[in-house]
């Protein structure tokens, strides 16, 4: 692990800018590889070199999570289209689970065959008192249940009935019966039954007034906790003037970030908790970044601090910061 | 037909009308999803803050206007792959990306910002030299990785993104992320001929015997 950790932080020193290849993706893609498609070898070459594309995936990712958090309505929006080869993964699936369970079927329909044709036992004995001979026909007649799902998955059940093992209202003589020829009906039914038949022509899309589509009827709202927002829509000041290195600047390093307070303070960096102090080598881009103290502690002289540091390419920042409250002179 | 199949259908016949203008949609777009696209631009306000003040509402403004100029071009490369609303999000966020580091590269030399930064030529000229090997060996091993693995490579070292930020970028979940994170650092040290514990090789003794004693 030790010799993993060493390699970490090697590639962290390095500047690793990789050559893009090919176009843009298209927004769709990206779309789509931010909701968890994964991007075939083309578009992650170009991702893993490319600015532009790379730094839309990540405010991507970063701003639908938020949209999420704080307007689940709109978050709704945004839930991942169905693609056909899940669909197909899954109609796969459903149809060999439903395969074997009509084999197990066959094969206690055609123990119960055997065992009601066997030459040794009488049939009172088998069936019971009083009860009636079986009939096999209804036996493999398919339930209500299982036709349904069978007519899920594209499958005709409804040609089981056509070829019935043995006349309705034929009783079960286990000296007449004949083994084979009910095998071979029984194969012929389930041959025919579990054939699948291409799904039923899909109707085109509606194009016309659609009264109860998402659009005329607004999902009912959810109230959100609120959030702190940017000042820059709601209140309209205009967005705050901070520096910040533009996208297509030059290649990023990395520096560290040592800090220290008196009173232990959380640390937001950008915005971001990064825990309490002491913060101990905190890896970040070379370039200003916006640091805010909050002290909790009744010791605090001020309950919150802001300042700016500078990090620079493979040096460390270090800072300590006194914001004890001063005690008041004793008497 | 499934739930989401009829979705996905909304979506596109959504987009499709919205592209001829019909009213209803219009009218549709601009309950919803004017929102998102406010939305997406207070994202990018946060990842590509301009250096002077701009009026939101304007730029909103100026999107709409992007997504149906030209006879509705853009809407009508939308092919329902993805849904509506995570399309719509990620067109706004380019369209206000590119707006927003236009205006950076306006002011691309940040003479403020780069004066206070201390000069980088330091160390000897062997130290330096012996860096410059390592890395030629490293990135040499990282261009032999998969694609895929190259990117994450990209968002965890270049990025500078930790495991739950490179999840939420590729919507996977943040243990396979780190999986993948260790895969990939596995691959890296094999390709590097790196030693699996650095400290078992026993050092050699002054007097050139090594290991064990009798």
């Amino acid at each position: 692990m030790t010799g993993l950790d060493d390699l970490e932080a090697r590639l962290g020193r390095l500047d690793l800018r990789l050559q893009s290849a090919g176009g843009h993706l298209t927004d769709e893609r990206i779309a789509v590889i931010a909701t968890g498609d994964d991007p075939t070898d083309a578009e992650a070459g170009h991702l893993a070199g490319c600015d532009e594309c790379v730094e839309l995936l990540i405010g991507l990712g970063e701003g639908l999570e938020a949209l999420a958090e704080e307007q689940p309505a709109l978050g709704a929006l945004m839930a991942e289209a169905p693609r056909p080869p899940a669909t197909r993964r899954t109609s796969r699936a459903t149809v060999v689970a439903l395969v074997l369970v009509a084999g197990a079927a066959a094969a206690a329909a055609a123990g119960y065959l055997i065992r009601a044709a066997g030459p040794d036992t009488p049939a009172g004995e088998r069936r019971g008192p009083g009860a009636s001979a079986p009939r096999v026909a209804p036996a493999v007649a398919p339930d209500e249940p299982t036709a349904r799902a069978t007519q899920r998955v594209g499958l005709d059940s409804s040609r089981a009935p056509e070829v019935p093992i043995l006349p309705a209202d034929e009783v079960v003589d286990r000296d007449d019966v004949d083994l084979g020829a009910v095998a071979g009906r029984l194969a012929a039914v389930l041959d025919r039954a579990w054939t699948p038949t291409p799904p039923p022509a899909m109707p085109p899309p509606r194009v016309e007034p659609r009264p109860n589509t998402p659009l005329a009827t607004p999902a009912p709202r959810r109230t959100a906790p609120p959030r702190p927002v940017l000042g820059a829509l709601d209140g309209r000041d205009g967005p705050r003037p901070l520096e910040r290195l533009p996208v297509d600047g030059p290649p990023r390093g990395f520096g560290h970030l040592q800090l220290n307070t008196r009173p232990p303070a959380r640390v937001f960096i950008d915005g971001k908790p990064r825990g309490w102090t002491p913060i101990i080598d905190l890896r970040l881009a070379e370039g200003p970044h916006d640091v805010r103290l909050v002290f909790d502690s009744p010791l605090a002289a001020e309950p919150e601090q802001r300042f700016r540091v500078l990090i620079e390419p493979d040096r460390t920042w270090r800072m300590t910061r006194d914001n004890v409250r001063a005690r008041p002179p004793t008497p | 037909m499934t739930d989401d199949r009829r979705i996905e259908e909304d979506d596109l016949a959504f987009a499709r009308r919205l592209a001829d203008g019909e009213a209803d949609a219009v009218l549709g777009f601009e309950r919803r999803y004017r929102s998102v696209a406010r939305h997406a631009l207070r994202c990018a306000l946060r990842r590509w803050r301009p250096d002077a003040p701009i009026e939101p509402e304007d730029m909103v403004q100026d999107f709409v206007g992007f997504l149906f100029s030209d006879g509705g071009r853009r809407l009508r490369s939308y092919r329902g792959q993805a849904a509506f609303g995570s399309w719509l999000y990620t067109v706004a966020l380019r369209y206000f990306q590119r707006a927003l580091s236009r205006r950076a590269r306006d002011r691309r030399v940040d003479e403020g910002v780069l004066a206070r930064l201390p000069a980088r030529g330091r160390g000897n000229p062997e130290a330096l030299a012996a860096l410059a090997q390592e890395a030629d060996r490293v990135r040499a091993a990282v261009h032999e990785l998969s694609k895929g693995d190259q990117l994450y490579v990209r968002l965890f070292f270049v990025e500078g993104l930790n495991a739950t930020e490179v999840g939420r970028t590729l919507g996977k979940g943040k243990s396979a992320v780190r999986m993948r994170k260790m895969r990939i650092l596995e691959k890296l040290r094999t390709r590097l001929e790196m030693p699996s514990t650095e400290g078992d090789t026993p050092a050699p003794t002054p007097g050139g015997r090594r290991g064990r004693s009798s």
